[in-house]
C-alpha cells in the first residue's frame, strides 16, 4: 500500500518579517536627503599680489558686518531686505546711475549687444566676532539679488524661470550677472584711540 | 465522474504568501543602489544656518567635510580643546588643518578638492575666517557652505 505522504512545507510567513527588518535597517542607515548648500569660489592664489587696478568708487559696493551682526553701508546700518533691493539696483543699473556701476556694451549670445555693469564688486568686511548665521545672510542677501536680476532677465527674453533655461541660455545670464562678491576681514583696532 | 468532488464544502484557496520576501528584497536592493550611507556623519550636534537660496549640493571632484560644532568646548559631543574641528572622521585642530590637508588629500594625489563646511549657526566668523585662508593657501578654490533652505 503506498501512503502518500505529505511533505510538510517549511512555514515561510516569517521571512517576509526578516526582510522589512533589513528594509527599515537600511533605510535609516542611508541618508537620502540631499545636503543644501550656498556655493562661493575663492580667487586664484597668486605667488605675487596682482599690482592693484584702478577700480572706481563707483563699480564698489562696500558692506560691513559688525561684531554685533549689524549690517553697515554707507555708514549707515541697513536690514537685509534694504541690502537686496540695493545689491539689485547696484548689479542691474537700469538707469545707468552716474554713482552706479559703469556699464559697457559686450557681445552676448541670445541678446547681441547688451551693456553690462562690467566691473563691478561686492567688498565685504567682516568681523571676527560675527556669527556664521549673520555672514550666511549676508551672502545668501547678495546671491539673492543677483538670482533676482538673472530671472527678470530670463523671464523679459524668454518667458521663462532661470532654473528652467537651457546651458548656453543660462551661461548667456551668467555673462551679465556673473556672481562678484570678494571678502575683507576688519582689521580690529589695537586697543584704544587717545 | 467520481473522480471530481464538487458536493461538499469549498474553501477558497488561501492566498500563498511565499513570494513577498522576493518583493522587499528587490525593494532593498534598489535602495542600496540608488541611495548613499552616510560614510563621515558628524560626531556631534549641529545647528545649521539657514539660507532662503540654499541649492542642491554640488558632488564634484574629492568631498572634504569640515564640521564646526556649537562652541567647540565639549558641549554636544564637540572635542573638548577649543578650535579644534572635525575634518572626514578625524579631529584635527586649526593648526594641523595644513598637514591633515597634505597626508590626507594632496600627497595622495587627490588635488580636485571640494570642501564641504558645516558648521554650526553661533560660530565666529574668525574660525571661519581662519580656514578659510588655510584652505585659499592650499590651492582650494570651492567651498560649499550648508544650509537649510
Amino acid at each position: 500500500m503506498r501512503l502518500k505522504r505529505r511533505i510538510p512545507e517549511v512555514n515561510s510567513s516569517s521571512s517576509a518579517d526578516v526582510a522589512f527588518l533589513l528594509l527599515v535597517f537600511f533605510l535609516l542607515a542611508s541618508s537620502p536627503d540631499k545636503e543644501k548648500t550656498l556655493l562661493q569660489q575663492l580667487p586664484e592664489k597668486k605667488e605675487t599680489p596682482d599690482k592693484p587696478r584702478d577700480i572706481k568708487e563707483r563699480d564698489v559696493f562696500k558692506i560691513a558686518l559688525l561684531a554685533d551682526n549689524s549690517l553697515i553701508y554707507e555708514e549707515e546700518r541697513i536690514t537685509r531686505e534694504e541690502l537686496k533691493g540695493l545689491a539689485k539696483l547696484f548689479i542691474t543699473n537700469p538707469e545707468d546711475n552716474m554713482y552706479l556701476p559703469e556699464k559697457f556694451p559686450e557681445e552676448i549670445p541670445f541678446f547681441g549687444e547688451y551693456h553690462v555693469t562690467r566691473n563691478h564688486i561686492f567688498i565685504l568686511e567682516v568681523s571676527r566676532e560675527a556669527s556664521y548665521q549673520s555672514y550666511i545672510d549676508v551672502q545668501n542677501e547678495i546671491i539673492a539679488a543677483y538670482n533676482e536680476a538673472r530671472n527678470d532677465l530670463s523671464r523679459a527674453r524668454w518667458k521663462k524661470e532661470y532654473i528652467l533655461l537651457s546651458p548656453e541660455e543660462r551661461k548667456a545670464i551668467q555673462q551679465i550677472y556673473p556672481y562678484k562678491i570678494a571678502e575683507k576681514e576688519i582689521e580690529e583696532e589695537e586697543g584704544g584711540k587717545a | 465522474m467520481s473522480r471530481f468532488r464538487k458536493t461538499g464544502k469549498r474553501e477558497v484557496p488561501s492566498l500563498s504568501t511565499a513570494s513577498l520576501p522576493d518583493l522587499i528584497f528587490t525593494i532593498l536592493f534598489f535602495f542600496m543602489i540608488t541611495s548613499n550611507l552616510k560614510d563621515r556623519p558628524a560626531k556631534m550636534k549641529i545647528d545649521l544656518p539657514e539660507a532662503t537660496q540654499a541649492e542642491e549640493k554640488v558632488e564634484e571632484g574629492q568631498e572634504m567635510i569640515i564640521y564646526i560644532g556649537k562652541g567647540m568646548t565639549g558641549n554636544n559631543g564637540a572635542h573638548p580643546e577649543k578650535n579644534v574641528l572635525q575634518v572626514d572622521n578625524d579631529w584635527v585642530s586649526v593648526e594641523n588643518l595644513p598637514g591633515f590637508i597634505h597626508a590626507n588629500y594632496l600627497d595622495k594625489g587627490r588635488k580636485d578638492i571640494n570642501v564641504t563646511i558645516q558648521a554650526d549657526k553661533s560660530t565666529s566668523m574668525g574660525l571661519i575666517n581662519d580656514i578659510k585662508k588655510i584652505l585659499h593657501e592650499e590651492g582650494i578654490r570651492k567651498i560649499q557652505y550648508v544650509a537649510l533652505p
